[in-house]
Formats: C-alpha cells, structure tokens, sequence
C-alpha cells in the first residue's frame, strides 16, 4: 500500500463494503454494490453505525457546501450579458441549415426515381446558393437582439462598421478575461466569428489608424502568446 | 421547451444556438458548479469567472458533446480542468497540501469550545482540514453525488482509486476528528 493507492485484493470483506458506504448512502451506486452492502449488513448488524457516520459526513458535506453561498447576481448578469453580445458560431449556425438541406439531399437520392434525382440536381445547387444567402443575411442582418439566430457584434455596432483588421486563434486555454484584457491593451474588438475553424475576425476601435500602426499593433498582438495563438492579416 | 427536457435535450438546443436552453442549464447547474469551483480554487472572484466561462464554453461549443457522460458530469470536468490550469498559471496549486494543521485550536475561547462538543460542527470543520485531493472526491460523491465512475470521470483516475482515495479521506476525517477530541469509532 503506498500514499492513496491500495491493493483490493488486500482489503478485507468489510473494508470493501465500507468502501461502498458512501455511494451507498447518496444512491449512486449500482444495484450489484448495494446488494451486497445490504447483505453484509443483514448478517453485521453491527454494520449500520458505519452506514450512519457516512450519513453524518453527507450532511456535514452538504452543509459545508451550502455555506458557500450563490454566485454573485453581478457575475450572473455578466454571464448572460456576455450570452447576449458573444457572436453566434457562425460555423455552427450554417453547419445546423446545411445538415437539414444535406439531409433532404441524401433522402432524394435513397429513393432514386428519376424526377428525384432532377430534383436532388436543382437542391444541391440550392444549397450552395442559401447558404451563401444565410452567411450574407448572417453578416449583413441587424442586431436582432433575441440572439437566436442573427449575427450580432460584440459591440453591438451594425456589422461593417469596422473593417476587419485580422484574423486571430485564441489559446485553447484562454479565458474570456484574458482575451477581453489583451484586445482592450491595443483597442481592438471581434468583428465577427469564430469561423468553422474557430478564427475570430477582428478590427480596431480607431480607423485612422496608419498602416504602419496597425502592422505595429498585430505584432503587439502576436506576441500575446498566452491568449492568442495566431494572427493573419485580414483579406 | 418543458420542465422535463432533459439535460442533453438542452445541451442540443443550445448548439442549435438556443439560448434559452443555454439559460435553463445554467439554472440548472450554476450553483452547483460555482460551489465545485468554489472549494477548488477558495476565492468568491474566480470561481465565479471559472463558472461563467465553463457556461460560455459550452455555449460555443455545445455541439462537441458527445453524450457519453452526464451534463452535470461534463461540465463539473471543464471547471476543474480550467481551474487547475487557472491554479497552475499562479503556481498555487497543489494537491499533496495538507491543511489538518491549520484546523484551529481555539480552547481558550468558550464559544469554540463549546461547539467542539458539537459532533457536526467538528465534522464540517474537519472537512475543511482535509487535503485538496481528499476533500475534492469527499464533495464529488457526498454533495455533488456522483457514481464512482463519473468522479473517476472528473478526476481522470481509474473507479478504484476513487474508491481508495475517498476511503483514506474518511480516515484521514476519523483522525482529524480525534485531534478535536472526538473518536468516531472507526476505522
């Protein structure tokens, strides 16, 4: 037996089933465990006073997590504000229209009569032409306000207002603060995204700024190695 | 949407960008997460900010549920890897810390000794005492109530370490108890 590990083969009966005592006592444990907890206990009457002090140690748990309270209402607002203004996954949403017309497709050709496969032609060229529809109307459409479906900046400016600046890859372990906290240190702002491949397009606050700053900032940017993993010039 | 979606019902709207369901979730598991957060990492800001990002994550990334696990399960994993990486950047992470010294002994003071008599007070204040590591799986399995699989899950250890690791955390409370002048009886 070393630190938390144990050989089970070691433990006696009774340390197994009292391995079992917590779960047993939450009811998440499988019928085949509480089964044989129950057993033992049948012939160890003795057996229900540790059952007990797992009882106790529940309530003391719950109680010690109770105490900690609620999350603040301000983190809560901030949350869902944070819910409200975060750009749809662009990606997502017309992966989500595309599956459905993807699918009409695919039930076309499973029943290959020769109108439905005229017709598979004219869907598929369809698809192309709506999703190039939704991804304008995604771009173009103003802010909605609900959020379901519309594409909304995050600064709730009417899209194009900014002129995409870059392309960025956040750090898979970025946190919101910290991306916030290195776009506010160069004025920049997400425009757009995250793409399919989860780039966010991004611009900066102030227009006039010269292309020599700008080059100076994306640098600036680029160097933020904790929170963004990489930066493309914007076409 | 009805009280009887199911976890996994939402999590399938909100990757069709529902955020209604987005918020039926967070009502569901906001406080039971910030609690989980909460006595991982002590500090009231950043488990809040660990909360809303693991709710943020999903929002964003919803479709990648795969539905092998529980909601519950799936979101308790993104906040403990998030915070242990949170931790970790501040170099104030560490699991072997064992906290039992700094269960205060305050026996001059009548009020504390008086509740040291208080079997349950001393239970919740040796909970405090325990280990990261041990008082982590004590509220896995007794306040989060998971199974021995999905706490293995969390934790990223095989279910009979889980099983282990809680049966010395119990132990380690029975000892804990003692200092405070109380014999549980066992082990």
């Amino acid at each position: 037996m070393t630190g938390n590990t144990i050989e089970m083969t070691q433990l006696t009966e009774r340390e197994e089933v009292e391995m079992l005592v917590p779960f047993y006592v939450t009811g998440r444990i499988s019928q085949e465990d509480a089964a044989r907890v129950d057993a033992y206990l049948r012939r160890n009457p003795d057996f229900a006073e540790h059952i007990e002090l797992a009882r106790d140690e529940r309530m003391a748990t719950v109680s010690v997590n109770e105490a900690l309270g609620f999350p603040s209402a301000r983190a809560t607002d901030s949350l869902f504000e944070a819910i409200d203004t975060q750009t749809p996954p662009l990606g997502a949403t017309a992966r989500a229209k595309t599956r459905g017309l993807i699918a009409a497709i695919r039930e076309f050709f499973t029943a290959p009569t020769p109108q439905a496969v005229r017709y598979a032609g004219i869907a598929a060229a369809a698809v192309v032409m709506i999703q190039a529809g939704v991804i304008t109307s995604m771009m173009n459409q103003p802010q909605s306000g609900n959020g379901d479906t519309g594409y909304q900046t995050a600064s709730g400016q009417q899209p194009g207002a900014l002129t995409p600046a870059a392309l960025i890859l956040f750090q898979d372990g970025a946190t919101l603060s910290d991306m916030t906290r290195a776009l506010n240190r160069y004025g920049a702002r997400i425009v757009e995204g995250p793409t399919a491949d989860g780039f966010y397009r991004l611009s900066f606050a102030d227009e006039g700024l010269s292309a020599a700053d700008k080059k100076t900032k994306l640098a600036a940017l680029k160097a933020e190695k904790d929170v963004i993993k990489v930066v493309l010039p914007a076409r | 949407m009805t009280l009887d979606d199911t976890d996994a019902d939402l999590i399938a709207r909100v990757a069709a960008l529902d955020q209604l369901a987005l918020r039926t979730l967070i009502g569901r598991h906001q406080v039971r997460l910030y609690r989980f957060l909460m006595r991982l990492v002590r500090d009231e800001a950043m488990a809040e900010e660990l909360t809303n990002e693991v709710f943020m994550e999903v929002w964003r990334n919803a479709s990648r549920y795969e539905g092998r696990s529980q909601v519950g399960t799936w979101l308790l994993s993104i906040g403990r890897n998030r915070a242990i990486s949170r931790l970790r950047k501040r170099r104030e992470f560490s699991w072997d810390e064992d906290a039992a010294a700094e269960i205060v002994d305050d026996d001059d003071d009548p009020e504390v000794t008086a509740q040291k008599r208080d079997k349950a007070a001393a239970l919740r204040r040796c909970l405090e005492g325990l280990s990261n590591e041990h008082r982590e799986i004590v509220d896995l399995v007794y306040y989060q109530e998971k199974s021995v699989g999905e706490v293995a899950e969390i934790v990223g250890i095989p279910e009979n370490t889980v099983k282990t690791r809680l049966f010395y955390a119990r132990k380690k409370l029975s000892e804990l108890m003692q200092t405070q002048g109380i014999d549980r009886g066992w082990p």
